[in-house]
Parts: structure tokens; sequence; C-alpha cells
């Protein structure tokens, strides 16, 4: 059985990496007793997978888990029994099972959003970067080479208010952009203290964003 | 609380949010001891020693104690909290620990102490005991190293010297009591005299011989005892043990359930202080630790569960124990993991028995070359066993070996050295004479050396450590006689083994040196990237503490040690006896085989009363 859940990663958790938080989840599984699938082999590990990674130190209300189970259980008692366990800041929101053809979680995700929040408001400047017909910013490529990409078309939609900007970027596999890329082609190497929070994840089907809290959903 | 533009600077900022699964949270205001558990080193380091679950989870049992870890902030970190004016803070509510009523340090290697003076000073505490005042927490200082308090002295308000689990109820009874009186921090500490275990140093005073070794240790108080007894637990079974293990937020050293099997060491190394201090052998029985692993299991998700105990193989009901421990893990997918063994047939049987699917490295410390030093240091285990215990492992499908062996032994010849080479070529064509059908692979043979450091309390104690020049021509001896390609050989530091046996046989002077080389901007000194000697040996020079004093000299029988004024249990009169034995290249048997009257059946329990 497939089960998904949204989760928050909020407050000093965000500082807890990408594969620690995975590693956090499966104990955390195993302690609350979720009936989880394993894999086969030598080495046998439970099969738990996440959309996508979450930089250290930006926070989250729209993570996701999928956990397959060996037997049948109710997405709330799953969702029940391990907020009973997690950490501060770590919450399962809403647990809910997908169709078994349902995609990986990770190769759903197609775009992001965001919400920045600054100590001061660069309401101007982040405008003057963003309303351009081009953005371009040099990035290392998998090849660890520096490349100029042009990351306009990655962003979908922003919102400037006070000092808080709001973004929907694309992201997962197939294009993605990094909120870090994002700011450094609005501030260049300048250190400005801001706080980001990943709101949502979503599939892109037929040009509708769809949360993955609803995609695949039975 | 850290603030946020300060843990995105660090590296690897998890080590300081606390909050992790298994972890405590009180309520400040609804407490009566805040306790700051602390841990000299880095918090993946830390997270790895058992004594810390033990006492974090047995003292937050209690209602009215909120025991938080702290532990030494990463070079990144330090220096941010220095800029920014930031005081070192508990793990779990983020309260400086200045604030604390206690803070208590684990003492579990020498080379941690200058980390010791940082934690206090990054927490605003005055280093020296003499200048806190009502406002600072009582420092508390624990665990192995303890055994020689003196190093240490002028920083520690008091020392513990026993197993945890025995006084602190009543200590922390007797603050509460003393604080809702209103009665000051200096009375507090005074009353802890009450206690045998407890050594407060600014009550003693140490008298020199004209030669600079100790003439007398003088009681300075009616109350402060001589000698101070340390205090052991007596019913394994009836012990607290935590049924629960904070969960580290980064992969830790040890990463795993940890299961105390026993306390002590039947066998009476001669080099090693931890079998002696810890006498006598005190078991737990079979069923309680079946269901303390379950519980730690199912609590903690972990996939892995360690043995730990000194020499886990001479666990009294092994058989029965090892093949129930075996369903408990196959049922929850959990691997058992041993940690280092006695190289016979008894342990690479239970080795095979408990990881029949992935082979992972065998660890075996035979210490010396041959069979001679290996009398010596009553290392009572034979070539044939080494070579037949190897050989059973090829054969069952090992084929990486790691082997542990010390240089500067006492008595220590050419021969001995070229031993190591001997037994490690012996090994390596033990295994290239099975037939291919027959073992896996292709060998992995390490052969790692450390540099003998002298310790208090054991029968070597009077011994002259090597200087690092003969250390470090020892090394390229047994560099040169490893010829094999296939046999790595490597070693560690001549430098700061010398450093540590001048602290480990430290008296009340060698903490001027510690203090002055943290000054000079030693911390870490454990950690070789950090390990600076030039500063070390400006702090001797500055402060006048002689390496070769400490470290070097060959001592007499007669001398009076730092340590003396404790009473372990295992006399001065056995450690004579077991030096002269090893200058005779007599062995002694292990307890169960023949109680050698050492002095320890005065604790009243564990192995000496045995059937």
């Amino acid at each position: 059985m497939r089960i998904r859940g949204q989760f928050t990663k909020e407050g000093n958790v965000k500082f807890v990496g990408h594969l620690d938080t995975m590693r956090m989840f499966q104990r955390a599984i195993k302690m609350a007793k979720i009936p989880v699938a394993y894999s086969e082999g030598f080495n046998p590990h439970s099969k738990i997978y996440f959309a996508m990674p979450l930089s250290v130190g930006v926070s989250s209300v729209g993570e996701y888990i999928e956990i397959r189970t060996k037997e049948d259980i109710e997405p709330e008692v799953v969702q029940n029994k391990l907020n009973a366990v997690l950490p501060r800041g770590v919450k399962l929101k809403t647990c809910f099972e997908v169709q078994p053809t349902a995609p990986t979680l990770m190769s759903q995700v197609d775009v992001a959003d965001y919400i920045i929040k600054f100590e001061q408001d660069y309401s101007d400047k982040i405008e003057q970067t963003l309303c351009k017909e081009e953005i371009p910013i040099s990035k290392r490529n998998k090849k660890k080479k520096w490349v100029d990409v042009d990351i306009k078309p990655l962003i979908i939609n922003y919102e400037i208010s006070d000092a808080q900007l709001k973004v929907k970027l694309y992201a997962g596999s197939k294009q993605n952009l990094n909120v870090d890329l994002l700011l450094k082609a609005i501030f260049g190497e300048d250190e400005i203290i801001c706080n980001i929070e990943r709101i949502d994840l979503y599939t892109n089907m037929d040009n509708k964003f769809i949360s993955l809290s609803l995609s695949d959903k039975i | 609380m850290i603030p946020d533009y300060i843990l995105n600077k660090v590296d690897k900022p998890a080590r300081y949010i606390g909050g992790e699964l298994n972890s405590y949270n009180k309520d400040i205001d609804k407490i009566d001891i805040h306790f700051a558990f602390a841990f000299p080193d880095v918090y993946e380091v830390a997270m790895s020693h058992l004594g810390m679950h033990i006492l974090y989870h047995f003292l937050n049992r209690r209602e009215d104690t909120f025991c938080e870890r702290v532990f030494s902030p990463w070079v990144d970190m330090e220096k941010l909290m220095r800029e920014n004016k930031l005081e070192l803070f508990g793990l779990e509510s983020g309260t400086p620990i200045k604030k604390f009523d206690f803070i208590g340090i684990t003492l579990q290697y020498e080379m941690s102490y200058t980390n010791i003076l940082n934690m206090l000073d990054l927490s605003n505490i005055p280093i020296f005991s003499s200048e806190r005042t009502e406002d600072d927490p009582i420092v508390i200082a624990g665990g192995p190293c303890a055994y020689n308090p003196e190093p240490l002295a002028p920083f520690i308000d008091f020392f513990y010297l026993g197993e945890g689990e025995v006084l602190y109820d009543e200590i922390l009874d007797l603050y509460k009591a003393f604080k809702r009186q209103g009665r000051s921090r200096e009375e507090i500490i005074e009353a802890m005299l009450r206690f045998d275990g407890i050594y407060i140093p600014k009550f003693y005073e140490d008298t020199y011989n004209n030669d600079g070794t100790i003439k007398q240790k003088i009681s300075l108080h009616p109350d402060a005892r001589l000698p101070i007894s340390k205090v052991v637990v007596e019913d394994m079974d009836a012990v607290f043990y935590p049924d629960k293990q904070v969960i580290p937020w980064i992969q830790a050293v040890h990463d795993r359930v940890t299961l105390e099997m026993f306390r002590g060491c039947l066998r009476g190394c001669r080099f090693c202080q931890a079998g002696m201090i810890y006498r006598p052998v005190r078991e737990k029985t079979k069923d309680t630790l079946i269901n303390q692993a379950k519980k730690l299991l199912d609590s903690t998700g972990y996939e892995e569960i360690s043995l730990a105990s000194l020499s886990t193989s001479d666990f009294n009901d092994l058989d029965n124990f090892s093949k129930e421990l075996i369903d408990v893990c196959n049922e929850r997918m959990v691997n058992i993991s041993l940690p280092s063994l006695r190289i016979d047939k008894f342990s690479v049987e239970l080795m095979q028995r408990v990881q029949e699917v992935r082979k992972s490295s065998l660890t075996f410390a035979p210490e010396a070359g041959t069979q001679r030093m290996r009398d010596v240091i009553n290392k009572n285990i034979t070539e044939e066993e080494i070579l037949n215990g190897c050989e059973l492992a090829f054969r069952g499908g090992w084929s990486r070996v790691k082997l542990y062996f010390m240089l500067g032994l006492p008595t220590e010849t050419e021969e001995d050295i070229y031993g190591i080479a001997n037994l490690a070529e012996d090994i390596a064509r033990l295994f290239h004479g099975i037939d291919k059908s027959e073992r896996s692979g292709a060998l992995q043979l390490v052969v790692s050396t450390s540099c003998f450091v002298p310790k208090p309390f054991t029968p070597f104690q009077w011994h002259g450590q090597d200087t690092v020049e003969t250390f470090m021509a020892k090394h390229m001896q047994l560099k040169n006689a490893i010829k094999r390609k296939g046999i790595k050989y490597n070693h560690h530091d001549a430098k700061t083994g010398v450093l540590e046996a001048v602290i480990a046989r430290g008296d009340r002077r060698v903490a001027d040196l510690i203090y002055q080389a943290y000054k000079l901007g030693c911390t870490y000194d454990s950690w070789s990237e950090f390990f600076d000697e030039d500063k070390w040996l400006e702090a001797a020079k500055l402060t006048g503490v002689d390496y070769y004093f400490y470290a070097n000299r060959q001592r007499s029988y007669d001398e009076v040690f730092p340590w003396d004024f404790i009473n372990i249990g295992v006399t001065k009169d056995f450690l004579i006896t077991e030096s002269k034995k090893a200058e005779k290249e007599a062995t002694t048997p292990h307890c169960r085989e023949k109680c050698s009257a050492c002095g320890a059946n005065k604790f009243k329990n564990g192995v000496c009363y045995e059937d």
C-alpha cells in the first residue's frame, strides 16, 4: 500500500539536512510501528521516499513523504502514530493513500513555491531584477563547470509585498531553479538576512499545477 | 538559542539545535535542578558515548531535574560565538550554561582537557574553581580519567569517583534541600564531603620531596577523607538502564543501540586501566539483557545493536544469550555488531553466529607480536590461538582483518617489534594457504600500532615511557619490516602519546601546563589537524613542567603517586606483585580461573562472589 503524507519542517529542524531527515523518518516509522515494507537483498532498507530535498536552513510547510507498507493501514492511523513520535517542528498535516500506479513522488515534482521574508524592504531591488526580460546568472553545471544561464523562464510568477517575496518556480528533475540562485541573481554576493520557507510542491498536469497533496489521491 | 544567521553560517548546524528523537524537553520553571551533562568534544563524538545516554536518562527520570546536553562547539561555531558574544548553552532549552545548577563533565581521554577549559570560558564561568561565585554552576567531573583527578584539580569543584547511578540521587536531594534552606554554594560543596566517592580538591594539599615527587597528601578539613573509595553499582539487574537513547540528528561515530552486558573485565591485562578501575566484573543476567535489547530497539528504530563491554566473549551465559538475541534481532531486521574481540575460538564462533550474511571487517587486538611480550602484558593468548582464530574467520568468509598492537611496552626488544611484522606475515600466509574455494576475496590486512601510555592504577604505572624519538624509530623499524604489499601499516602519533602520558600521570602542577597550553590557543588536541605540539612545548617551558619527569621517568615502588589517595579496590600491593611478575614474564589467570586477591572483593559483589 502506498501512503503519502504532507509534512512541515519548521523551527530549528530546518537545520537538519535532507539525508539526516530521511534517516530520522526511517527511525520514527520503526518507532511508531508502521508496517513499512523492506527491499530485498543483503542490506534491506525500508521503502520510504521523499519528493524533493530541502536546503539546510530552509523551512517548509509542504514537504512530502511516501511510505510503502507491507500490510494495509489507515492513512489516518499512520498520521497519528507518526505525529506521536516525530520531533518538534516536523508534523504530518495530512496522510492519504495513492493509486498503486501513481508515478514516484520525486518524478512528480515540477513546481515549488516559496515565501522569502527579508529583514528590510528590498521591494525595488527585487522588482528591478525580476521584471527584466532575461535574468542571466552563472552557475556550476553538473560537471562543475561555470555556465551562464537565464533563469527568467524558470520563474512562473512572483509577488512582492513589503519585505516579502512570494515566488513560484520550476523545480524537480526536468528544470529546476534553486532559491539560493534566485537570491544571488537579485542580490549578487551581498549577504542578506532572510527567512526562506517552502510552501508547497506541485505536479504539472496539462499546464495546471496540482498540489502533491491532491495528486493521485484515492 | 543561537540565531538563524549564525546557524546558517556553520558546518553541520544540526549539532547545535537539540530536539532529537527521544530527547527531553521540560518546563524550566517547574524543575528544581538544572543539570548540564558536558562531553568535551564535538557532537558526533559525544553522542556516541554510552555513559552520556545512561546518565541523561537517569537524571531526567527525576521530575525535579532537567538534564540537558552540552558539547564542545566545533571551531567554526566557537569563532562565531565569540565574535557575537554568545554564551555556551544547553542543547535542549538553549539556556546559557552559566544559569545551570550543575555542569557535570565526563573525562574520557586526557587530550580533551583543553576543551573543558574552553567550554567553561565560553560559558562565562571562571576557569579556576577558586574564582567562582554564587552565580556559577557547581562544576563536577567524573569518568575514567577522574581516577587521576589532579591535573584538573584547580578547575573542578568536585570529582565523582565511580559509577554515576550510585550517588547522584543523594547528591541532588542534598542540593535541593540545601538550596531550599538558602545555603551558599560553598556550603553545598562542603556538604559533599559526607559522600565517600566524592573528591573536593580544595580540601586537600600535596607536599613535595626535593626531587619533585610527592611526599604526602594532606587533608585540610576534618571531614575530608583519606583515602577516598570509588563507588560501584552492586546489582546490575536492579540498576537503572535507559529504555531509550537520544537519536543524533547527524550520524554519530557509533550510531546504534548500545547494550551494556557487564562492567569490569576478568582478564587483567597489565597495560589496561579499564581492566583495573572497573573491577569487579558484574554481569547482567540474560533475561535482563534481552528485555533491555527489545525495549531499546523498539524505542529507537535502530538497525544495529552493539554489545558493549570490555571483553564481550567472557560473558558467562554467552551461548544462550547470543542465541536469544539473534532471534530478537532477526525479527526486527537488526544487525548485531561486536566491539574488538579476543582472538580465540570462542569469539570467532560468536562472530560467525551474529553475522551470517554481511561480513564486516574483523578487529583483533593481540597487542604484542611475541609470546614473551604477550606474557609480560598478561594478554593470555597464544600464537596458536591467534592463528587458529584467523583461520576460522577466513574459512568463515572474512577477508578484512584489523590487528591492533602497542609499541613501547615494558621490556620490549627489537625482537618484539619484528614479532609484529612476523605475526602479520604468518596471518597473510595462512590466508593464502587456504584453498581459494574455501575463503573469500582478497586479504585486506591492516596492522595498527599505538604508542603505549602507562596509566595510573595499572601494573605498569611505574614504567618510564619511550621518548618521541624512540617511538619514531620503532615506527620506522616496523614499517621496514612489513614487506608484503597486501599488509597496510599505520601508527598513532608519538607526540600525542607522550603528552597523554604526561597528563595521565600528572599531579597538580600539570594543571598549569594544561591552562597555559589553553591560553596559547590549544583546543581539540585529540584531533590531529588541531594538535599543535609547539604550543604545548612552549607551555611546558613557561610553566616548568618537565615532560621527562612525568612521562619517561622510571618510578620506584615506594614513590607516592598523585592518585594513591583513591581506593579503587585493587590494591597497590597487587599492582606491585603484577609488575614484578611482568618482569619475570609470568602470567596471572583471569578472575574466573583463580582469584588473585586484587582487593576488588571489598565491594562484596560480582565475580568475586560467584560460586
